[in-house]
């Protein structure tokens, strides 16, 4: 029984993941918290039912959730990240994150002014259920975490290995020093935002899959677990923030068994003000996106 | 007439949580979660009245203390956050509050907190409202108004400058979550009731547009911005996700058009206005963090 | 000896550098030649490295001419003015601390092909050998000495045709001084021009055909490197003696 819960978590922490990273990345490449983040997830998803509804197929239903997922990240980068370098100091920190919460509202409050606020059946989903080695699997949790183990080592490799993540790490350790070896830290920045955009449409599509619905403001728990997971991994780092939501998945989906659903958020708390009060900066160290 | 009554007295009490938010902000602590602090006073005051029968002239103070011990504690723990990363729990805070005190049946569990004994008159209300505003006025003018000021400007430099930073980052969260407790108390005994969906986003996130909005530099401007949030949809009559729709379209404008809201558009008129008339343009220059901190040492030397 | 009827790589007139509202700079004039390299030297504060990073588009500037081989840079942003071809060399390398000696380089050279990444970093590599045994290093864990060649070797990566150079030998021990300025000195010699910012002004002068004198935000004085050598005011003010 404790087992097959310590499963659920683990495959559920692929979406957390998912968030989790996206969030590291703009940190560290800006020192920005995007609020907005895990909306951009719910965005997509909401995008992707609407073109079913409207009878499009899944390809075209998937193109048309990219196209405003990549359209909401330029204009969250242009109205709240990019203004964020004029102010000093402390004041920089605040701006975006105003900023952004302000984009969430907006994205949260227009999907349920346009398709409602109440929970939407999310047309691909897969909520049947295999038996893997005695365990019971959800087929939709199986396969986002596979897709996100695949979308992680993808990063992974991408920042570590490439060129492209080279200069990002380049920027998010000397924004000057980028700037003297040729890099443009703004159009960095603009298509790091885009990509990590992606990663939380993904996400969005991966939890309407998994869960088999979708909801407008089903992004703030996913942001709340995303940026936890985040400061609990240690902020800056990758690998952290995929630990971190490991933990979180874990522990919710364990608690959850003894303590009913509803603690589900009170864990996440406990679990951040143990970790802040242990080890403060996180599990894991890092220098500027690593 | 009663109806624009009922529609101030309610704005009136949310201007004292925005007072509260207010000073906690001013300090460099993002309180996303206000709603929770604001809970504590509803939760308390109203649960020793409904369970015990207490009157609200000894559950008021009480929670009042409860708020200001609640947000002590909560400060304390997270001393070592900054800015956004201290925003982020209180963002986790107030969505484990939410679930947490639905599984506490002293205060009414799932269902909420009922039998809260009612106070009718509107006198507590503007009482409290004009107290904690002369309250605030008095700090933001003091030394310790300075110290506040230097410390959510930058704190390393405020820590130079002699503030004792944890010190300060602890009381004056205590004392904003203690206004903001009065706030709760105020409505759980204006309505009845308290539930747990009271403690979660829509109230927290209402308030800090209304400090947003107002303008977070000045006392007045928890005061501008609530009254003005309170008159808007009474003006024009939309859906509550409507109503949210153009609160987070008013925070984003804020933050990228004018960060100091109202109050600070009104001081810059005023300031041009000065400039056009006096010779001397740089007297009206604004002072950056380390002329607040030099400030704060020079007022602190010549006591 | 000085430009002559080649065209300048740098031409600078009446340059002006503010920090906001305060001026660093005030009015510099100076030109480099093909294969020149020049030293300004100065007191501390007197303006020398808000003068370079003004020339690299990191501070705001006010020119009546900005030109870099035949080109008007004032108000471009600093990594248009690196693709043109200027290398800088920052006081206090400014490094990316995380990445290794191999990722600095790799950052550099990204534009070229395979080969052409061979050869340059064996061009490199025959500078400034240590980096080579230290490829794997994190830059932050190395000396001063070890940051200031790779600060240099990055930037040749691409094959700059101006090097702009804020005081290479700050905090390091004469040695690796004498390390740093031989691989200018080689530089100079394959006729690399430069321009080079130095408290140091024995080095400098050394290192370079001509100088100028920066102080208080103006250039006061101009002349052939071996003159200021001799030169007793000079001597006494910045030379020690």
């Amino acid at each position: 029984m404790l087992l097959q819960q310590i499963l659920n978590g683990l495959l559920g922490s692929g979406i957390y993941a998912l968030y989790a990273v996206g969030f590291t990345v703009i940190f560290g490449i800006m020192g920005v918290l995007n609020m907005a983040h895990a909306d951009v997830g719910m965005v997509a998803a909401m995008a992707v039912v609407w073109a079913v509804m409207m009878g499009l197929g899944p390809i075209e239903a998937m193109a048309l959730s990219l196209a405003v997922t990549a359209l909401i990240a330029v204009v969250i980068e242009r109205c709240a990240i990019r203004p964020a370098q004029r102010f000093k100091s402390d004041a920089a920190i605040e701006m975006p994150l105003i900023a952004t919460i302000g984009i969430g509202m907006i994205l949260e409050n227009l999907a349920a002014l346009l398709l409602g606020n109440r929970a939407l059946p999310f047309p691909f989903q897969r909520s049947a259920f295999l038996n893997i080695g005695g365990f019971l699997v959800s087929e939709g949790l199986l396969i986002s975490a596979g897709i996100a183990v695949v979308l992680l080592l993808a990063l992974e490799l991408l920042v570590a290995r490439t060129s492209f993540g080279r200069q990002v790490r380049a920027v998010a350790q000397n924004r000057n020093a980028a700037r003297i070896m040729g890099i443009n830290p703004e159009f960095m920045v603009l298509i790091t935002v885009i990509l990590t955009s992606g990663l939380a449409g993904i996400a969005g599509c991966l939890a309407g899959v998994s869960y088999g619905f979708v909801a407008p403001y089903m992004g703030i728990p996913y942001a709340i677990k995303g940026l936890v997971a985040m400061i609990v991994g240690g902020i800056g780092s990758l690998r952290g923030a995929v630990l971190g939501a490991i933990l979180i998945g874990v522990v919710e989906a364990v608690a959850v068994t003894y303590f009913g659903s509803q603690s589900r958020d009170v864990w996440v708390f406990v679990i951040l003000m143990i970790v802040l009060a242990l080890k403060p900066t996180g599990l894991v160290k890092a220098q500027g996106v690593a | 007439m009663a109806f624009w009554t009922t529609i101030l007295l309610t704005a009136a009490i949310n201007a004292i949580a925005a007072l509260g938010l207010f000073l906690q902000i001013r300090s460099g602590q993002f309180n996303i979660g206000v709603a929770v602090f604001v809970g504590v006073g509803g939760y308390v005051s109203g649960a020793l009245g409904a369970r015990f029968g207490l009157p609200p002239a000894v559950t008021i103070p009480i929670s009042l203390v409860a708020g200001f011990l609640f947000g002590a504690l909560f400060s304390a723990l997270t001393l070592r956050l900054h800015h956004w990363f201290f925003a982020v729990t209180t963002l986790a805070l107030s969505s484990a509050a939410v679930s947490g005190i639905s599984l506490i049946d002293f205060f009414g569990g799932a269902l909420g907190l009922s039998g809260v004994p009612f106070v009718t008159s509107p006198v507590p209300i503007v009482l409290s409202l004009l107290m904690s505003f002369l309250l605030i006025c008095l700090i933001d003018r003091s030394a310790v108004g300075l110290a506040i000021r230097a410390t959510g400007d930058d704190q390393m430099l405020a820590q130079i400058f002699g503030v004792r930073v944890k010190l300060l980052r602890v009381m004056v969260f205590g004392f904003g979550a203690a206004i903001e407790a009065l706030s709760g108390a105020l409505l759980a005994h204006r309505f009845g009731l308290y539930q747990p969906t009271d403690l979660g986003f829509a109230l927290s996130l209402s308030t800090i547009v209304a400090v947003m909005i107002g303008g977070k530099n000045s006392v007045w401007g928890p005061l501008l911005g609530t009254f003005f949030l309170v008159i808007m949809p009474e003006v024009i009559k939309i859906a509550p996700e409507g109503e949210l729709l153009i609160l987070g379209t008013l925070l984003l404008l804020v933050s990228m058009f004018c960060p100091d809201g109202l109050t600070g558009l009104i001081a810059e008129a005023v300031r041009r206005l000065r400039s056009l008339g006096s010779a001397n343009p740089e007297a009206s220059a604004r002072p950056d963090a380390a002329a607040v901190s030099e400030g704060v040492l020079h007022h602190s030397k010549h006591r | 000896m000085t430009g002559g009827t080649a065209e300048p790589v740098l031409e600078i007139s009446r340059l002006a550098v503010s920090y906001g509202s305060k001026p660093a700079v005030r009015d510099v004039s100076l030109s480099i030649g093909p294969g020149e390299a020049v030293a300004v030297i100065g007191s501390n504060g007197a303006g020398k490295t808000s003068m370079l990073r003004g020339i690299m588009g990191l501070a705001s500037v006010a020119a009546e001419r900005l030109v870099f081989a035949g080109r008007a840079i004032a108000g471009l942003p600093a990594q248009r003015i690196a693709t043109l071809g200027i290398g800088y060399v920052a006081e206090g390398r400014e490094l990316f601390p995380g990445l290794t000696v191999e990722e600095e380089l790799l950052i550099g050279s990204r534009k070229l092909s395979r080969a052409e990444r061979a050869d340059r970093f064996e061009e490199v590599f025959e500078l400034f050998p240590r980096l080579k045994e230290r490829l794997g290093q994190v830059t932050r864990t190395m000396s001063g000495g070890e940051q200031q060649m790779l600060a240099i070797a990055r930037v040749l990566l691409r094959a700059p045709k101006l090097l702009l150079l804020d005081e290479p030998s700050l905090g390091l021990a004469p040695i690796i001084q004498d390390a740093v300025y031989g691989a200018l000195a080689a530089l100079r010699k394959r006729g690399l021009p430069m321009l080079l910012v130095e408290q140091n002004a024995f080095r400098a002068l050394n290192a370079c055909d001509r100088a100028y004198v920066l102080e208080l935000g103006s250039i006061t004085r101009e002349g052939a490197s071996c003159e200021f050598l001799d030169d007793p005011s000079i001597r006494a003010a910045y030379l020690g003696s």
